[in-house]
Order: C-alpha cells, then sequence, then structure tokens
C-alpha cells in the first residue's frame, strides 16, 4: 500500500489530462481572451493523452491501493475519450468563432470531463466510480449551458443539473448499500462477496422484479419504481428487527443496492425509462458539447457499466442479466419509434443514441467474454459515426438555431457534394449497414446475446434496427433527391474538417478491418 | 445503543421525502434542496454503516459526497441565476421552450 512512483506511470493518460487542464487555466489567468493558444495546448494534451494510453496497453496493473485498474481495458477507454476529446475540440473551434462565443472556458471544461471518464473507466472502487461520474457530470452540465445568453442552452443545462443530480442520488444510496451489505467499497472485495449474498437473500425474484423492471417499463418512469418497491422494503427489513448484517437481509440490501446503482448508471447512459433528459439535453446544448455528451459521456458510463457488471458482480446473475435486457430491449424500441417521428435533427440523433445505449446494453447484459468485447468495439464505433454527424450538423446549425430540421438539408448534395457524401456514410454505418463499423457493432452484441440464451433480446434488436434504418435512410433521402436551399453558414472551418475526415475514416477502417 | 435498523430507517425516510420532493415541487431551487436531502440521507446511511461495520470507507466516501455536493451546488445555483436573469422565473412549468 502506500504511494508509490509507478501509480503515477501507470495513470501517465489521466495524469497528462489533469496537467493540460491546470496548464490551460493557468494560461487563461495570466493571459485572457488567447482562445487559441488553450485551444492548440488541449489539443496537444489530449493527443499526448491518447498516445500515452496506446503506450499502456499492454501492462496490466492496480494503483493507489487497488483504487485504480490499468490495463487495456482502461487505456483502450481512454484512447476513446481522447479520440472524441480531440475530435471535440477540433469541431468546437469554428463554431464557437461563428456564435462569438470562442472562449478558453470551453476546452478547460471539456479536458476536465474527459479526466472523470478517464477515471470511471480504470475505477476499481465505487468511490472512484462516484467521483469520476461527478467530475464528468458538472463539467457536462456548464458546457450544455455554455451559450449562457440563449434559452435554449439555459434550459437545457438546467434540466440535465436537476435530472443529472437527481441519477446522482439514487446511485449513491445504492453505492452506500452496497457498501454496508458487502462491507467494502472495492470491487474485487464485493465480487468474492457476491455469490453468498444473492444466495442468501429472503426474497430475490420479487424484489427485483417487482420493484424494478416490470413497473418501470408499464410506468416508464424511475420515480414510481422508487416509491414503490424500494424504500418499503428497507423499511420492511428494518421492521423485522434483524441486525443488519446476517445473511438474509445482507443479501435484500445488497440486491437493492445494485438496482439503484443500475438506475443510477441507466440514468447516464440515456437507457429507456431514465431517458427523458436526453432528448431536451442534446437539443439545447451547443452542438459541439451535444456530440462529446452523445459519444464520450455515454462510452464513459458503458466503461463504468462493464467494470461494475463483470468486476465487480462477476458472472452476472440472473436476475441481474435479465434487468439488465429488459432495460437494453425497451431502450432499443423505445428509441427507435420515437425516433421516427422526430423532424428536428438534434433530437433524432439523441433518440438514436438511446436506441443504441440499447444495442450496447444488450451485451452487458449477455455477461459473457463475447459481451464484454462487443460493448468495447462498439462503443469506439458508435463514439465515430455519432460524432461525425454531428460535426457536420454544427456546420450547418444557423445563429438563431434554426436549420435544424431534417427537411432544411434538402439539396445538399447538389451544393456541397462531400459533406453531403461523409453525412450519407455515418448515416449508414448507424442503420448498421455492411461493411461499416456500426454493422459489426451491432454483430457482437447480438452474437453475444445468443450465446447467452438471450435469443429474444437479438430479436428484438434486428427488428428495431430495420426500423431504425428508415429514419436514418430518410436523411439520405433528403440530402440526394430532395431540392432545396441547404446552404453552409459561412466559411468552413479547417479544424472541423479534418475531424469529420477522421471520423469517416474510422468509420470506413474499423468496419473493413474489425 | 440504538440499533443500527433505526438509521436505516430514518435515512431511508429521508431519501423518500427528498425524492418526493423532487417529483412534486415545481421550484427549481426547492428541487434543488430536495436533491441535496437526497444525497444527506446517504450520507447518515454512510455513517450508520460506517459506524455499524467499524471501517472507515464510509466516512471517508461522506467526506466525497460532501464535497462534491458543494461543488454541484456552485454549478447549479449558477445555472439558475444564469436562466433567471433571462427569464426571470425558476419555475419548472415555464421553463419549457423545448417540449418536456
Amino acid at each position: 500500500m502506500g504511494f508509490q512512483i509507478s501509480d503515477i506511470a501507470n495513470n501517465a493518460p489521466l495524469f497528462t489530462l489533469v496537467a493540460t487542464g491546470l496548464v490551460v487555466i493557468l494560461l487563461e489567468s495570466a493571459k485572457s481572451g488567447k482562445p487559441n493558444v488553450s485551444f492548440i495546448v488541449s489539443l496537444a494534451g489530449f493527443i499526448l493523452s491518447g498516445l500515452l494510453a496506446v503506450g499502456g496497453l499492454k501492462t496490466e496493473d492496480v494503483s493507489f491501493g487497488g483504487m485504480l485498474m490499468n490495463g487495456s481495458y482502461s487505456n483502450f477507454f481512454a484512447i476513446v475519450f481522447c479520440l472524441t476529446g480531440s475530435l471535440t475540440i477540433l469541431i468546437s473551434k469554428s463554431y464557437l468563432e461563428r456564435f462569438g462565443q470562442f472562449r478558453s472556458e470551453f476546452y478547460i471544461l471539456v479536458l476536465f470531463a474527459a479526466m472523470g471518464m478517464v477515471l470511471m473507466a480504470s475505477a476499481n472502487d465505487l468511490i472512484i466510480i462516484f467521483l469520476g461520474i461527478e467530475l464528468m457530470s458538472v463539467s457536462l452540465y456548464v458546457l450544455a449551458g455554455f451559450f449562457r445568453t440563449q434559452d435554449r442552452s439555459n434550459e437545457s443545462a438546467l434540466k440535465y443539473f436537476l435530472l443529472g443530480a437527481f441519477a446522482t442520488g439514487f446511485l449513491l444510496y445504492g453505492i452506500a448499500l452496497v457498501y454496508g451489505s458487502a462491507g467494502s467499497t472495492n470491487f474485487s472485495v464485493i465480487h468474492n462477496q457476491a455469490p453468498a449474498l444473492m444466495k442468501n437473500q429472503p426474497l430475490p425474484d420479487s424484489v427485483v422484479q417487482a420493484g424494478l423492471p416490470d413497473s418501470v417499463v408499464q410506468a416508464g418512469l424511475p420515480d414510481s419504481v422508487v416509491q414503490a418497491g424500494l424504500p418499503d422494503s428497507v423499511v420492511q427489513a428494518g421492521d423485522s428487527g434483524l441486525p443488519a448484517g446476517q445473511a438474509g437481509l445482507a443479501g435484500t440490501i445488497f440486491l437493492l443496492g445494485l438496482g439503484l446503482v443500475i438506475v443510477g448508471l441507466a440514468f447516464k447512459v440515456a437507457a429507456a425509462p431514465f431517458h427523458m433528459w436526453a432528448p431536451d439535453v442534446y437539443d439545447g446544448a451547443p452542438t459541439p458539447a451535444t456530440g462529446f455528451m452523445a459519444t464520450a459521456a455515454k462510452a464513459a458510463a458503458f466503461g463504468a457499466f462493464v467494470s461494475i457488471a463483470f468486476k465487480m458482480i462477476g458472472s452476472t446473475s440472473g436476475t441481474i442479466s435479465n434487468l439488465l435486457a429488459v432495460i437494453a430491449a425497451a431502450s432499443m424500441i423505445l428509441g427507435n419509434v420515437i425516433a421516427i417521428s422526430q423532424s428536428n435533427i438534434k433530437r433524432m440523433l439523441a433518440y438514436s443514441s438511446i436506441a443504441h445505449a440499447g444495442y450496447m446494453l444488450s451485451g452487458i447484459a449477455a455477461a459473457n467474454v463475447e459481451g464484454q468485447a462487443g460493448v468495447m468495439y462498439y462503443v469506439a464505433a458508435y463514439a465515430c459515426m455519432t460524432l461525425g454527424a454531428f460535426a457536420i450538423v454544427s456546420i450547418l446549425e444557423r445563429d438563431d438555431a434554426a436549420n435544424l430540421s431534417i427537411d432544411g438539408y434538402a439539396g445538399l448534395s447538389a451544393k456541397h457534394p462531400v459533406i453531403a457524401a461523409a453525412l450519407a456514410l455515418f448515416m449508414f454505418s448507424l442503420a448498421g449497414i455492411p461493411p461499416l463499423a456500426g454493422f459489426f457493432g451491432k454483430y457482437y452484441v447480438f452474437l453475444a446475446a445468443v450465446k447467452a440464451d438471450m435469443t429474444w433480446l437479438a430479436i428484438v434488436g434486428v427488428l428495431t434496427s430495420l426500423i431504425s434504418a428508415y429514419y436514418y435512410l430518410r436523411v439520405v433521402v433528403v440530402m440526394y433527391f430532395k431540392e432545396g436551399e441547404a446552404a453552409v453558414e459561412g466559411r468552413i472551418g479547417m479544424s472541423t474538417v479534418v475531424a469529420i475526415a477522421v471520423c469517416a475514416y474510422l468509420v470506413v477502417q474499423l468496419g473493413v478491418y474489425p | 445503543m440504538i440499533p443500527l435498523s433505526h438509521y436505516l430507517i430514518v435515512s431511508a425516510t429521508m431519501f423518500v421525502i427528498g425524492s418526493v420532493g423532487v417529483l412534486s415541487r415545481r421550484n427549481a431551487i426547492i428541487v434543488f434542496l430536495s436533491i441535496e436531502l437526497m444525497l444527506n440521507s446517504v450520507n447518515l446511511t454512510l455513517m450508520s454503516f460506517s459506524s455499524f461495520l467499524g471501517d472507515v470507507t464510509g466516512q471517508m466516501l461522506a467526506f466525497f459526497v460532501m464535497t462534491v455536493a458543494a461543488a454541484e451546488a456552485a454549478v447549479g445555483l449558477a445555472i439558475i441565476i444564469a436562466l433567471f436573469r433571462r427569464k426571470q422565473t425558476v419555475n419548472l412549468d415555464e421553463i419549457n421552450i423545448m417540449k418536456w
């Protein structure tokens, strides 16, 4: 135990981000009003951190007294965060300039959010998960409200903040209950205790089933669950007069805690019953920030989700798996069906991100090695294609937040054939058309679901992705086969073009050589 | 000595009061206060488990929760003020440009 130099070396990507964030703050305070410098420094920080993460892929180690787990898993996610972070920065430059909001704070916030994400992905302890989520979320609340003179941006920040803090409450209560029943917050310790705790509970099925999935799906609200299912049984458990720590009661508390942790995380990934915030927040936030939230934040939440499902709970028990499968199916159905009726492209992408959260969750519900690998691949593929789509939306967006309707994209192919082709590529990939990255992502997670005897989940997934093809391809049809006045506002920033090119390259690359 | 279950009942009740407050109140600041109540009920749970188990991790986590809640309060109140400057209201029913 104790502090060692190797702890810093193992977490080099994290510390690079920390250092860059602090340097940018200092630069900003010393020479205020030079956002170009901050832009370059933060970009360099992200690239350096990403390279260090590539270098650290091979070493498997724990650091800081078992609090952090370093290795291929955490470094893979660190690469994804650095990639999305640097692309977000590239996209944001011309967008912020156009809106007269080109300030250093944007880059500082992106850096700090990325720090929280790296913490979440390398966590080996519930405390680190909590700290990482909060570091990420608090930065993102501010990013959502970055245009503080715009009503839409303010509104989106407030909604994100209130619902995000509400979900944090559930997550924390869950952490507290898990801690109380397992006696530790460390994943490895909980992992050893979990089988015993799961077996000795008095009413295992009824708690999870009556309390969580069914009523959630029916009511569609997280709240009713909590009121109906959870606290009552806690109170009852207390009433029965058993001292906690006795096997049966501890098991119940453990399951309740896990349920609450899953609710909190499902909120962060915007999975079905807990998705209410996503469309409004994605719609109102500045587009580069939306892209960052939809990709990196979701990737980070899945990084934490996979750690909790595989490292903490271990061979996910039947009840937890079923709970996740129900959430996954609900997200896929709800996200894809509602996306059809959206006319605003940012809201459409928001619902599509809910559906993609469902696809990724089915990999976690499968609870096998293929599922884990599939989720990791999916996260990377999803990040590239969605960020690319948001980059193009940011080019086309005008000052008054108009021109976000899909019909406004009519005639884009005639005026800007390259941009239209890139957007078509991202849409094809999101729809899951081979040989692009999105197809293989879906293939891997559905394969994992079939191997775990959850064929029904894979069938739901395939059917809903057929539905999704409709609204993704509608964008392509509008761009190519309708006459219209689509126009790019002002000059297209060089950095944005670079970002779109990188995304497009990765979508093809990940698809052709999976 | 007061048994653990009493502390757990109190904190669970606080948690429920907080979440009902979030759902039923329409004033952004009251909603925010209800969230703080939920976080503090978690702190109570953590402290009681920590003392019951004789393990300091829970107390450490409670400190982190307090710190994070303070940071969250700073950001949250700033967001509410920015919104109030534009709209002269903190009523959640009137903050509805985008369909909820």
